[in-house]
This record gives structure tokens, C-alpha cells and sequence, in this order.
């Protein structure tokens, strides 16, 4: 397996300063961070890698793939239809886990990399992810609806930025060094991310490494919805007494007469 | 320049939301009502999730409402004890209506009874203010004064049991309509983000017949408490309150009303009126109008368990 191919494919992510020459140091990312700042309209995450020295890198064979994917969450999407003149919602699917983030970086188009049932089996790109539907409140008519359902989760999460496929997101920069530029918009939920990278070779995954990062935010907006999510009661004080403040306020100051 | 609001979960345009604020504020000064129930939908058509547009509204009224009430109270203009009965009716409505808004939300229907609650109201209130101030504008143009009405002192409201005295207000009537009316505005102001002053005051001066001075200052009184516990409970139950858009909101009403107050006093009162009935009826037609034209996106993603995030 690993021995035969000696295929350490790194990842040297810049911006943390670490490098993970080696995949038994993988594990030295789990406790790393990025910070964001929410006010601002994004951040983004440059991954460096390469091959080690033996390892006899050939661009017509050779395939990478990157994924950023990031914490699961249960999500509701719902469908409208015509009804007595108005537009209402009607279908609805729940689902149990819907990856809040997840990009995907390839050196060149997945479907050229491999086939079908492979990038299914190991859930590569957004048009292979998988959504597992919470069976017991199932409402969906048929096989169309449950598909059709699939796709919109894909098609409104990327217009949001939170699906990415970048299928020659994975750029060579000569000596087998190659690069990966990750990001991430405004609105992306702090929590647990895991980096991936694949190694293919003449469309077989021969390598895989995984390596979680931590995805943070600061800043005040930040502190705030971090508040008001933690202590929605008190929060809901606090926001009444600031109110009765600044009204008392407005009328000091605009007192006439 | 940009803003993310932390709970609406969206950048926005400061300016925009200054201006907005200040545009409803100057209403606001010039024609003496709240104007959340202009806010609100403005906030909606900005694309902040109506349930946050809601809860944020309610907190800036109670902002704006006490900075009104307090100079009421120094002409002590205030009937406290007709604000404490509306006030009882208030709270309750204010339980019942978030009740209604969270088992509307669970079912996901909570945007189309805001749109709906919306369409309703301002439809009614626009077209009966519009009626009322065109009459008032033609009759004035053909030389009659309007018929001041004066509205029979004793009416059915006066067989109520429950009875009780109002000093402030020289009353002696049922705490029942005052109560009844109070949950009313409780309802709306969970439901829409609105103080209820357009339902409140009409009310107090046409049914319990309140001495106008008092009015005003009393429904502003009760309206602070109300959108007070409406917003301690939609923050509670469903983290929806963005105090970054209702403290941006208020800045710019606050300036806004000043304005607007100068304004208004070189327009004619019944041509004032007729302006924010027409403004009214423009919101009413395009919330409605969005409901009855397909949207460009049928489908909707929310987190489950906090929907409209």
C-alpha cells in the first residue's frame, strides 16, 4: 500500500507555517486554527504540497485532489408551490447532515481524474455528495422530487459560496510543487473543518491523507451573535435595556422647547 | 460601506440601513405614528429573513416609543392605570402571539403569515386612511369644514361587566375592551414587529372614547413594555434579534423624526395623511405582489431547529 508507491503527498499549509513533510505528522494540524474576521468578506487558506524526493511524479497519470469540508449540520430545505393564488411552502426534506462548507480542488476536471462509481465511493465533489434524508419525516412524492431536492441543497449552498468546485483548483508550479487556493466567505460556520488530499493515479485513489483544522472567527459581530446564540434570554435583556438607554438617550439630547 | 449584521447572517449596506431608518423616522415625526409597520416590510425587501426583520423591529420600538412616551410623561399626559389594564391584555396577547408565530415556524409557514398579517392590515389601514383624508382634501377644496363627529358618550361598551375607573381619563368603563384591545396589539406586535399605536389609538379614541391628550402617551407607555417582552422572547425562543440593525435603525429614526416633525408643520394635516395612506397601500400592493408572482427561487435551506438563518 503506502511503502509501495512512497507516495507522501504533503500539504505545507503557508499560512500556519507548518509543514507536514511527512504524513505521519499529520495529526500535528489538529489543533490548528484559522481565525477570521466575520466583519470582513472572507478569508482564504493557501495549501502547499509536494512529493517526496523518490516519488516519481508523472503529470499524464498523476492526479491530485484537495476537499475542505466542514461541520456537519441538520438542515431543513423546503419547496414552494401555486396554491389558492399565492406561493406557499410545501415539500419540505429534512436532512440529518449537510456539510455546512465544502470545496473541492482538483488538478483537472473529477470526471477526467476518475470514474463515477470512485468519486461516488469516496464522495468527491459536490455533484457526489451525499445527503442522508431523516427517513422518518419523509414527505417527498418521488424518486424525481427526492433528486431534484438533492440538487438545489448543491445549488443554493453554492450560491452562497459554501460549495466550491474548483475542478483546476489544484495549480503545479514546477518541481512537482503544487498549490491549492481555499476560500471561504463571510458567512461560514465556525467549528471543526477537515482538509483532505488525494492522490490518483491513472484514475485509482492511491493515497489518501486527512488533516483537521479549526475554523474560527473573532471580532465583535462575532462576540455578539456567539452571545446571543449562548444566552438568547439574557441577551434578549440586555437588548431591551440598551434600547430603553438609547431612546432615553435620543430624547436628552433632542429635548426642545 | 458593508456591515454583517451578526444575526441576520447578511452584509449590508450601512447607508442603506441609515436612510431606511431615517426615511421612516421622518414619517414617523411628521405624521406622530411608529412606522414599524413601514420598517418591517423595508427590512424584508432588503433581504434580511422576515423573522429577524420582525424581532429586530420590535426591539427598536421599544427605543423609539420611550423616547416619544418621555415627553408625554413630563406633561403627564399618561393614563397609567388604562396603560397597566392595556398593558395585562398586552402581555398575554404578546404569549399568544409568539406561541402562534413558533408553531408557525415549526410548520415553515411563519414568512406567509408575516407577508400575509401585512397585506392585511396595511390594505385595511391604507385604504381607510386614504378614503378618510381624500374626503377630508374634497371637502375642504368645495368649502365645507369636515364634520367634526362627535361620537355618542354611552354604546354597548358601556353594559360590560368589570367595570372600573379610569381618573386620568374621567373614565368609569369594563376593563374588558381595554384588555381585549391590549392582546390584540400584543398579537401584532409578535407576530409583525409593530408597536400597534395605528390599531391602539383609533381604538382608545373611538371605543373607549379616552380624552385625546392622553392617548398618545398611553399607548406609547403600554407599547414600550410590549415590544419590551416581545423582544426578550423572540431573542429567548428563536435568537432572531439583530441589535446591530436595530441600534442602526434607531440612529438614523432618531434623527429622521426631528426632521420630520419641522416638516410637518408646513403641510396641510389631511394632505400629510393622505401621502402615507398612499405610501401604505405601496408597501400593501408589493408585498402582495410578491406572493402572487412565482419567486425566482422555490426552494428555501435553513438550519433545523433554528429556521430563517
Amino acid at each position: 500500500m503506502k511503502p509501495i508507491f512512497k507516495a507522501a503527498l504533503t500539504c505545507i499549509l503557508l499560512m500556519l507555517n507548518i509543514n507536514m513533510a511527512k504524513a505521519e505528522l499529520v495529526t500535528d494540524l489538529s489543533n490548528r486554527v484559522i481565525e477570521i474576521n466575520s466583519t470582513f468578506t472572507g478569508a482564504n487558506l493557501l495549501l502547499f504540497g509536494t512529493f517526496t524526493e523518490t516519488f516519481d511524479y508523472d503529470p499524464n497519470i498523476h492526479d491530485i485532489v484537495i476537499t475542505v469540508k466542514g461541520p456537519n449540520k441538520p438542515m431543513i430545505l423546503r419547496k414552494k408551490i401555486h396554491a389558492a393564488g399565492i406561493w406557499i411552502n410545501y415539500y419540505q426534506e429534512h436532512y440529518m447532515s449537510v456539510p455546512s462548507y465544502y470545496s473541492v480542488l482538483s488538478s483537472r476536471p473529477l470526471e477526467d481524474i476518475s470514474d463515477k462509481p470512485t468519486l461516488g465511493r469516496l464522495g468527491l465533489g459536490t455533484n457526489f455528495l451525499y445527503f442522508k434524508p431523516d427517513s422518518m419525516k419523509q414527505r417527498l412524492p418521488d424518486l424525481q422530487a427526492w433528486q431534484d431536492f438533492r440538487n438545489a441543497v448543491v445549488r443554493l449552498k453554492k450560491e452562497e459560496a459554501l460549495f466550491v468546485d474548483h475542478p483546476n483548483g489544484v495549480k503545479f508550479v514546477g518541481n512537482g510543487l503544487f498549490r491549492a487556493n481555499v476560500d471561504f466567505p463571510a458567512n461560514v460556520d465556525v467549528g471543526n473543518y477537515e482538509v483532505s488530499a488525494y492522490l490518483f493515479r491513472d484514475g485509482k485513489m492511491i493515497f489518501e491523507e486527512h488533516s483537521p483544522i479549526t475554523m474560527h472567527k473573532y471580532g465583535f459581530s462575532n462576540q455578539l451573535s456567539q452571545f446571543a446564540h449562548q444566552y438568547p434570554w439574557l441577551h434578549g435583556i440586555l437588548a431591551v435595556l440598551f434600547a430603553l438607554f438609547s431612546g432615553w438617550l435620543a430624547a436628552a439630547i433632542f429635548k426642545r422647547k | 460601506m458593508h456591515v454583517y449584521l451578526p444575526i441576520a447572517e447578511i452584509s449590508v449596506n450601512i447607508w442603506l440601513i441609515l436612510a431606511m431608518g431615517g426615511g421612516v423616522g421622518f414619517l414617523s415625526g411628521m405624521f406622530g405614528v411608529g412606522g414599524g409597520f413601514l420598517l418591517t416590510p423595508l427590512l424584508i425587501f432588503t433581504g434580511i429573513p422576515p423573522i429577524v426583520a420582525v424581532a429586530t423591529e420590535a426591539n427598536q420600538i421599544v427605543a423609539s416609543s420611550l423616547s416619544g412616551a418621555l415627553a408625554h410623561f413630563r406633561r403627564r399626559a399618561v393614563d397609567i392605570k388604562m396603560g397597566l389594564v392595556l398593558l395585562v391584555g398586552g402581555v398575554i396577547g404578546s404569549f399568544m402571539g409568539v406561541a402562534l408565530f413558533n408553531f408557525l415556524k415549526s410548520l415553515g409557514q411563519v414568512d406567509l403569515l408575516i407577508t400575509i398579517s401585512y397585506v392585511l392590515f396595511l390594505g385595511i389601514i391604507g385604504s381607510l386612511m386614504l378614503i378618510e383624508s381624500l374626503r377630508a382634501i374634497w371637502l375642504n377644496k368645495s368649502g365645507n369644514a369636515a364634520p367634526s363627529r362627535r361620537p355618542g358618550s354611552h354604546n354597548w361598551i358601556h353594559k360590560l361587566p368589570f367595570k372600573m375607573r379610569f381618573r386620568a381619563s374621567h373614565l368609569y368603563i369594563s376593563a374588558i375592551p381595554p384588555l381585549i384591545i391590549g392582546m390584540l396589539v400584543g398579537i401584532l406586535a409578535s407576530i409583525m414587529g409593530v408597536g400597534g399605536g395605528f390599531i391602539m389609538v383609533p381604538a382608545m379614541i373611538y371605543l373607549l372614547k379616552m380624552p385625546t391628550n392622553v392617548v398618545i402617551g398611553t399607548s406609547l407607555f403600554q407599547i414600550i413594555f410590549v415590544t419590551a417582552l416581545v423582544t426578550i422572547l423572540h431573542s429567548g425562543q428563536n435568537q432572531t434579534v439583530d441589535v446591530v440593525l436595530a441600534t442602526t435603525l434607531l440612529f438614523g429614526g432618531v434623527i429622521g423624526a426631528q426632521f420630520g416633525v419641522r416638516f410637518s408643520q408646513k403641510l396641510r394635516p389631511e394632505l400629510l395623511r393622505a401621502l402615507l395612506a398612499g405610501m401604505v397601500m405601496l408597501v400593501c400592493i408589493k408585498l402582495g405582489f410578491d406572493l402572487v408572482v412565482e419567486p425566482d427561487e422555490l426552494y428555501q435551506l435553513m438550519p433545523m431547529g433554528a429556521e430563517g438563518h
